[in-house]
């Protein structure tokens, strides 16, 4: 009886293990909601794209990590700025993160790429952000063609962004 | 039969076994990152090859979109069916530091009455490990490790500390959550010098957990009902609360395999049956 308990268990917790979702998305399209819910302005992250593929981030000035990638990614985007759209998204959920301390600290490192904020959590939401940073690159059609969960390395953002300009 | 404590210190070893990060302060995040261990081991731990389940397991229900972590729960369940609290005993780094922090000469206070009552605590870290990431999620937009940002003990012995010592930036930003968090280690140290495994014993979900699973674990200590007499022997001598030796509070440790008047009490093996114990 406890040998058939175990079994059951057992077969449970492979499935469990096994068939569980794989996180955030794969080369499918990217989410239209996020096009249209994360403004700069009066702007779109759509409308920001344009016909260029996109860098599209997410930080919070309050995370280690994220800061860590940011030099790299202000080189990158001096070098591929004029092909890549690069949209660095804010969590400025208001409260932990404000857009005042946002440009302060954006001022106080001279960080020019463009950022944008995401005030009312849509984008993370379409995006599935759970953990910070997450970088989605982008193809000009609109498909996610890889993402990184964590900090990018340098190696590993300049492989990815020239696989996208392929 | 193999040392336990040899086991224990090859298991820390083993889960924590990344050089560079010991040496740089920088995280380990290749494939084995996403992989379990069965203890509790900080994520944060420079050395940590593997996750903590615990933390894991909030991970999946924090940020703005939640997940049920289906996947730490089938780990879970696996390393409970194989071990039960055998993972505390032999396997778990928290639980060695624990034993060693036991061996410092201090006065020392044994099992009271007001002892196994206080186990339900962790009842109460459970809800906070298990439910709390959803809860905040609910209450204010994102999910939030609970257990993991304000209690977690051992997270701050394996992760805040040497990586505050690795990288001084970080030290800078330590603020009153560091105080706090801080304060409870000091708070464990000295009590798990004093009182034997008092974390594991009153606040550690994860023990809950695999407790809940024990009696079926393949492996662990186990009573012949046949031979057992019930003479509460194996209570008296256990470190830990349990009321008999195999229990939820049982983590295998062996103290009392040797106590047994009647030779009932032994590890069980995978597919055999403890025959008989002593005839009278």
């Amino acid at each position: 009886m406890k040998k058939l308990a175990v079994l059951f268990f057992a077969v449970l917790a492979i499935g469990f293990t096994f068939l569980a979702n794989v996180p955030a998305a794969s080369a499918k399209a990217a989410p239209d909601e996020a096009l249209v819910g994360i403004n700069t302005g009066d702007a779109t992250i759509y409308g920001l794209a344009g016909e260029k593929p996109l860098f599209l981030n997410f930080w919070a000035t309050w995370c280690p990590p994220c800061r860590e990638e940011l030099p790299h990614f202000a080189e990158a985007y001096a070098e591929y700025g004029d092909r890549v759209t690069f949209l660095m998204t804010d969590l400025t959920d208001g409260q932990r993160e404000t857009m005042d301390d946002v440009q302060a600290f954006l001022t106080e490192q001279g960080y020019i790429f463009p950022v944008c904020y995401d005030t009312e959590m849509e984008g993370a939401y379409a995006y599935r952000v759970s953990a910070i940073p997450v970088t989605y690159f982008l193809s000009a059609d609109g498909k996610i063609a890889s993402y990184q969960i964590g900090a990018l390395d340098r190696e590993t953002l300049y492989d990815r962004l020239e696989r996208l300009l392929e | 039969m193999v040392k336990r404590i040899a086991v224990q210190a090859v298991a820390t070893a083993l889960a924590n076994g990344n050089l560079p990060g010991w040496l740089t302060g920088k995280l380990y995040r290749g494939p084995l990152k996403s992989v379990c261990v069965p203890g509790l081991n900080c994520y944060s731990c420079p050395g940590a090859l593997g996750a903590c389940p615990v933390g894991s397991w909030q991970s999946a229900m924090s940020g703005v979109y939640p997940k049920f972590p289906l996947y730490v729960l089938g780990l879970l369940l696996l390393f409970a069916l194989a071990f039960g609290r055998m993972i505390c005993g032999w396997l778990c780094p928290f639980g060695l530091v624990q034993d060693l922090l036991h061996r410092v000469p201090v006065p020392k206070l044994g099992k009271r009455s007001w002892m196994r009552p206080l186990t339900r605590f962790r009842w109460v870290m459970l809800i906070l490990a298990g439910a709390g990431a959803y809860l905040a999620f609910l209450v204010t937009g994102t999910g939030k490790p609970l257990f993991c940002a304000y209690v977690c003990p051992a997270g701050m012995l394996e992760g805040a500390l040497p990586l505050m010592a690795l990288r001084p930036e970080l030290f800078k930003a330590a603020g009153w959550l560091t105080a706090w968090k801080g304060a409870i280690l000091a708070v464990c140290l000295i009590a798990m010098a004093i009182i034997y495994r008092p974390f594991c014993r009153f606040a550690c979900p994860l023990g809950l957990w695999y407790g809940f699973w024990n009696r079926l674990a393949i492996f662990g200590v186990a009573v012949d009902e046949a031979s057992c007499v019930h003479c509460g022997r194996c209570a008296e001598i256990c470190p830990m609360d349990a009321e008999i030796a195999g229990d939820a509070h049982c983590i295998s440790c062996g103290k009392c395999v040797t106590a047994c008047p009647t030779a009932a009490i032994s590890f069980r093996k995978f597919g055999t049956e403890k025959q008989g114990g002593i005839e009278q």
